[in-house]
């Protein structure tokens, strides 16, 4: 309970604050001139708006999740207002875990918004939305839950803007050199000692790349299976697990 | 404030370093395709950059070829119409998807590792039939970012007008690219070709050939590049009632490719129609 009232407390921030209309005016208007593009008079052709579309969808989800979710402890440290939250029976786990929940509930509110609007205009441009549209859009929530999850980790220590910095490079370079160590484990000629070694780097990175869809939505590639859906759904939870569980305990050690 | 002002001296430096730019080599860059610097402050600013969105936007066309890929093999690319025409003839232009077994793998027990193989596309296919047009859009950017993009125009034309049946749209798109490329032998091909064989108007099509034969000859292309144009303007003067043109033609290509059994045949063939 006492969780959720923090946690709705942050969304009203998303309801206040004009962050979220303008990017969902640019939005709009983004797929609005995509939709009314022509190509040498032939109709139906559709992978541009899913490919554009969906890539602005992720963008523009991850520019309100970052800021907000990195905004969340030192706004409340700042302004002071930490010290009266933690005089009520409210544990510095309770604030770390509803703050937490805020930032989903602003990525998610505002990434399912955003993508309802990308699926109107692909539905009006006669595609067929299908079991992928499904897997893209919970993949999507599971990606944000990660990198709010990192960001809030990382409000701790750090001021907004290195957060957000930080975070972004983590996704993007994460995101590239999974696929390289991927390749090197999977390679014949790499040494035991090597392979341990990156083996324990590979577990312990986050694996941005598993939650984009985007190649096989935009190009008509089948749905995922079941089992690796709930096995990447699964890796997500643990992982978010670990990232707040030391959260909490950094948050503990901090002096206020 | 702070960002206000960073961006400023950013603009400013741009600007400043584009007049540079232009002190030195501003022709040599306009060869190369880089922009137009003598337009205004915005084209002078994102010169660079639309050169640049322009190539990925052309590459994106290629990656929406092979489904989505970009670790294909280099002979399965847009690059080439002339390799595109006779890939789809002989896969009847239904392309299979083929493994991509070039890279040995080995087991493993890492179940993360596992998921990755698992998400991740190794297959790769072509685009084909009603799909095909699905290019279109990344043609289209890559021209309007940069006009001397003449590779994207020829790709363009190709897919216009040997694959998707708009003619009269590729010849229009070659045209503009023509326009904008004026020592383009390449555009001046691909005309000749859409003129030869859907439209069979050999007349048209003599012209054009004829054009990209005098720039590729004046720019010294190599015997690759000059193959394609003289295959189809010996065909085009043979049907033009030029058949002595044809056999010149075939016998420069057989100095070229002297071990050459469809070039050799192709010579005789020629030969024989006018004894």
């Amino acid at each position: 309970m006492k969780i959720l009232t923090i946690a709705l407390f942050s969304f009203k921030e998303l309801v206040r604050k004009k962050d979220f209309y303008v990017l969902f005016l640019l939005l709009a208007g983004l797929l609005v001139f995509l939709f009314s593009e022509s190509f040498f008079g032939v109709s139906d052709i559709i992978r541009y708006l899913k490919d554009i579309g969906l890539s602005a969808v992720l963008f523009l989800s991850i520019a309100i999740a970052l800021p907000f979710s990195s905004r969340q402890l030192p706004a409340e440290i700042e302004s002071k207002t930490i010290y009266p939250l933690l005089s009520k029976p409210v544990s510095r786990a309770d604030v770390v875990i509803g703050k937490y929940a805020g930032s989903l509930l602003i990525s998610f509110g505002a990434f399912t918004l955003f993508y309802a609007v990308f699926l109107l205009a692909i539905i009006m441009k006669g595609g067929h939305i299908g079991v992928l549209f499904m897997q893209v859009y919970l993949f999507s929530l599971l990606l944000l839950a990660v990198l709010c999850a990192f960001s809030l980790l990382f409000s701790i220590f750090l001021t907004i803007s290195a957060n957000i910095t930080i975070t972004l490079f983590l996704y993007i370079l994460t995101y590239w050199f999974s696929a390289q160590i991927k390749s090197l484990l999977l390679s014949e000629d790499l040494n035991k000692i090597a392979g341990a070694l990156l083996n324990g780097v590979y577990y312990l990175i986050p694996h941005f790349e598993f939650y984009d869809l985007r190649v096989r939505l935009v190009h008509g590639w089948e749905a995922l299976p079941a089992w690796i859906v709930s096995s990447i759904a699964l890796y997500t939870v643990i992982y978010i697990a670990a990232i707040l569980f030391l959260a909490v305990r950094v948050f503990k050690k901090k002096n206020l | 404030m702070k960002a206000a002002l960073i961006l400023a001296i950013f603009v400013f430096s741009t600007i400043n370093l584009s007049s540079n730019i232009e002190k030195y080599n501003i022709e040599s860059l306009e060869k190369e395709g880089y922009g137009d610097f003598d337009k205004d402050v915005l084209s002078r600013v994102f010169g660079e950059l639309r050169t640049y969105l322009s190539s990925s936007s052309y590459t994106n066309a290629d990656i929406y070829f092979h489904g989505g890929l970009y670790d294909f093999h280099e002979e399965c690319s847009l690059f080439t119409p002339a390799h595109i025409s006779s890939h789809h003839e002989k896969e009847g232009g239904d392309h299979d998807d083929h493994a991509d077994g070039h890279h040995p793998q080995k087991r493993t027990l890492n179940p993360l590792l596992k998921i990755a193989e698992k998400i991740s596309i190794t297959r790769h296919r072509h685009l084909s039939g009603n799909e095909e047009k699905e290019l279109l859009p990344w043609i289209l950017y890559s021209v309007k970012l940069n006009p001397k993009n003449e590779k994207a125009y020829v790709i363009g034309g190709y897919w216009l007008g040997m694959r998707l049946n708009k003619i009269d749209e590729a010849i229009n798109f070659l045209n503009e690219g023509i326009k904008n490329n004026p020592a383009s032998w390449d555009l001046y091909l691909m005309l000749g070709e859409i003129y030869l064989i859907r439209l069979r108007d050999y007349q048209n099509a003599r012209i054009y050939l004829e054009k990209a034969k005098d720039l590729a000859e004046s720019k010294k292309a190599d015997r690759f590049d000059m193959r394609p144009i003289y295959t189809f303007l010996a065909e085009a003067c043979d049907k033009t009632g030029s058949p002595e043109i044809s056999i010149s033609l075939y016998e420069k290509l057989l100095k070229m490719f002297p071990d050459d059994e469809t070039v050799k045949k192709r010579a005789v063939f020629f030969k024989n129609a006018v004894l």
